[in-house]
């Protein structure tokens, strides 16, 4: 099972830059370059700012999903 | 990369600073020999062009990072690069690469020594090369794994 996101369509729904939501969220900007590329897994703490940075509950964001063969 | 690039002046650093105390040594020398024999004039030579030369990249290096990163804690060496979770975990597993390799190296490198008698009078700071092979191996560990795991 690989932990998989919504940032990226998220973040354009809410005319985000990668940089805007950084900011937001308090990281650098390579970390989401990597989060939605699906290369990190964020923290509870980085997974709960996103999803308040834009008003989700957290798993309407991030979900398991079974790992491609 | 910042990483590369403080890391090789780290590097560029150590090897100066082995040519710096591998002069040293040569003097060191010259200053038993002196001990010994206190008839004979007390004469010794010091190689400095490293010094000097370790001198200027320090504190070139010092002003240049102050200048970009003011809220740095001073003593942290200037590779750690943790501004956030991400980069935190990244250091922390190229920390544990750097201390894998210690492992390894460490056992190599006190191996290398006992070629020392065999050696001693060709290069007498021998023992001062092969120890700062220790802290090269680990510097150049941890920036391949910063590397590997930044992508």
């Amino acid at each position: 099972m690989v932990i998989k996101n919504r940032v990226k369509e998220l973040r354009a729904r809410h005319n985000l830059t990668q940089e805007g939501l950084a900011e937001r969220v308090n990281v650098t900007r390579q970390t989401i370059v990597s989060l939605e590329k699906g290369s990190y897994v964020p923290s509870l703490m980085l997974a709960m700012n996103i999803a308040n940075t834009f008003k989700l509950p957290i798993e309407e964001i991030f979900y398991l999903e079974d790992e491609e063969e | 990369m910042k990483i590369v690039r403080n890391g090789s002046i780290i590097i560029v650093s150590l090897i100066l600073f082995g040519w710096m105390m591998s002069g040293f040594y040569q003097a060191s020398l010259d200053i038993v020999e002196f001990s010994k024999d206190t008839s004979r004039g007390f004469l010794f030579e010091i190689n400095i062009v490293p010094f000097l030369l370790l001198i200027i990249l320090s504190g070139m290096f010092t002003l240049f990072t102050k200048r970009i990163k003011k809220k740095k804690i001073l003593w942290l060496p200037e590779e750690f690069e943790e501004s956030d979770e991400r980069e935190q975990q990244i250091t922390a597993r190229a920390c544990r690469a750097a201390y894998i390799s210690m492992i390894y190296a460490f056992p190599i490198i006190t191996v290398l020594l006992l070629f020392y008698p065999f050696i001693s009078k060709a290069i007498p700071y021998y023992p001062i090369i092969v120890f700062i092979l220790l802290p090269l191996t680990q510097i150049m560990t941890y920036m391949i794994s910063w590397q590997k795991n930044y992508k």
